[in-house]
């Protein structure tokens, strides 16, 4: 994955080598702030994008970093595979301060990495990404009978569903057992 | 299967609900057969279905109404003509029509669903109580189905509307026992009754079948109708197809209206197809009523205008166009 437009990625803070590229310079320079993921590469990424997540944008109003405390203090997103967020900041990167179409095709492409986006982005609390998300998820029943939809979705059927909680619960009943004798054991 | 699978239920569950919530109705109801949860969870959305009709025939069909939508499911039964179709029935399969009328454009998709192990009973279950329709409606073809009314109450809704079918052919014995386990599991709740070449008897009159509480009755091409029939009801509203001409009983309905009969009725439409030759004679229709004319003779339609006992006004409209219908309009204006 490559880093995005306004950002760098490494496995340490990276020095803001150029100024964000826009079509009018901006007469205050634009500040930036630093994320990574689980991989720990570390994103640098302007205050405009990350006004796309409420979740961040939150986070900086609170902190009112200075350029180093920010790059000295990336916000970590452990619960975020490097390269979900990656795709997560390219997407902020590509919609800074424009308003999002009905229909975006920026939405990465890579279905296998649906799941991980829908939760990282649900959890960056970016609405707009998120409705997208959704909407791709939503796609892939589109015209599906229910079983296709049961497949696709992997969803268990009633009578697996059954046998799976009965089987979760004799694991359950297993364990306190075996607390119980444990405890049982510890007093004598 | 080649596409991509999505571990969906591993999403929290206001995801799960934006997800659905994205997705087509035709996909929302499809999703409601997965598993017991998916249908509690489609439930919960209170789907804005305006009427669900269930039409029982041979081939059973269910059509859900949301707004400009329309989602037909035509369960098809096993091919056997000595075979009547039941509740209990299992379809061979279901073909699913979508319609959609939004945005002053069509579009139309068929699909094929396998039976989703629901008996037609269990299809009509599960499609009228996915959401609280404002309007359940039913058509009774009573010579292709077997229907019994402990079965019947259980299964269907409240309905608002019935309909009872005969064939063109003479009405054999089961085809008068359908349509009385029809009246006897709905009649009570109805409001609007529509029969079609119902073959009324002595032991099977309006009054019989107990028409009581239907505030619209529609009557097409009934056999052995006599219009005293219809003095007894409280219905609102009355339409009536025939081929008999009903001139002279209508002379007598309206006289009987004069003297106070009928009080709730506020519309009576009455319409046959005219012979060859035929030339109706309103003069028979008026004889003794001492309406007020209030259109010249020949005009059309002709209007008449009669007053009751209890001082309630209402107009008699009369027309006639040539051999192709005729008809005589009954409105009550307070």
């Amino acid at each position: 994955m490559s880093s995005t437009e306004q950002g760098t990625s490494s496995a340490a803070p990276a020095e803001p080598t150029t100024a964000p590229e826009s079509a009018a310079a901006p007469e205050v320079p634009e500040s930036f702030y630093y994320v990574h993921g689980k991989d720990k590469v570390v994103h640098k990424v302007s205050a405009g994008a990350l006004q796309h997540s409420a979740l961040i944008h939150g986070m900086i109003s609170n902190l009112g970093y200075t350029e180093e405390q920010a790059k000295a203090n990336p916000f970590p997103f452990e619960n975020i595979d490097g390269d979900i967020l990656q795709m997560v900041v390219d997407w902020c990167n590509q919609h800074k301060g424009k308003p999002t179409p009905p229909e975006d095709t920026n939405l990465p492409k890579q279905k296998e990495k649906l799941f991980d986006l829908v939760l990282a982005v649900n959890y960056l609390e970016i609405k707009e990404l998120l409705t997208y998300c959704c909407k791709q998820v939503a796609m892939m029943v589109k015209g599906k009978s229910p079983e296709e939809i049961r497949e696709i979705w992997m969803i268990p059927t009633d009578a697996e569903d059954e046998a799976a909680e009965k089987e979760a619960k004799k694991r359950a009943g297993k364990e306190a057992a075996g607390e119980t004798a444990a405890a049982a054991g510890d007093a004598k | 299967m080649t596409e991509h699978k999505f571990p969906f239920l591993r999403l929290p569950d206001d995801l799960r609900s934006k997800v659905l919530q994205t997705t087509e109705y035709l996909e929302m109801i499809a999703y409601s057969f997965v598993s017991k949860k998916a249908y509690s969870m489609i439930q919960s959305f209170r789907l804005p279905i305006l009427t669900v009709r269930i039409t029982m025939k041979k081939q059973p069909e269910i059509e859900v109404k949301l707004s400009a939508i329309s989602i037909k499911f035509g369960l098809n039964m096993q091919e056997n003509d000595e075979k009547m179709t039941h509740l209990n029935g299992l379809p061979v399969n279901v073909r699913v029509t979508y319609l959609n009328f939004e945005n002053h454009e069509f579009s139309k998709k068929i699909s094929t669903w396998t039976n989703q192990g629901k008996t037609v009973g269990e299809w009509i279950q599960h499609l009228c109580s996915i959401s609280q329709a404002e309007c359940y409606v039913a058509d009774f073809l009573v010579r292709d189905i077997e229907l019994d009314t402990p079965t019947l109450r259980k299964i269907f809704p409240k309905l608002r509307t019935v309909s009872v079918k005969f064939p063109q052919a003479e009405a054999n014995e089961n085809d008068i026992t359908s349509a009385k386990h029809v009246f006897k599991a709905f009649l009570v709740d109805v409001k609007d009754v529509r029969l079609e070449q119902f073959p009324f008897q002595d032991n099977l009159s309006l009054q019989h079948i107990g028409m009581g509480n239907s505030k619209i009755l529609q009557l097409y091409d009934p056999r052995n109708i006599r219009i005293d029939d219809l003095l007894t009801l409280n219905a609102e509203s009355i339409f009536l197809k025939t081929s008999q001409v009903p001139l002279r009983d209508l002379n007598s309905f309206f006289k009987l209206w004069k003297k106070g009969s009928n009080p709730k009725l506020e519309k009576l439409n009455v319409m046959w197809e005219p012979t060859r030759n035929f030339i109706p004679k309103w003069k028979i229709l008026m004889k003794g009523l001492k309406a007020k004319k209030s259109r010249a003779e020949g005009e059309v339609p002709m209007k008449f205008r009669i007053k009751n006992v209890r001082g309630a006004l209402a107009e008699i409209r009369c027309v006639f166009f040539d051999i192709h219908l005729a008809y005589v309009q009954f409105t009550v204006s307070i």
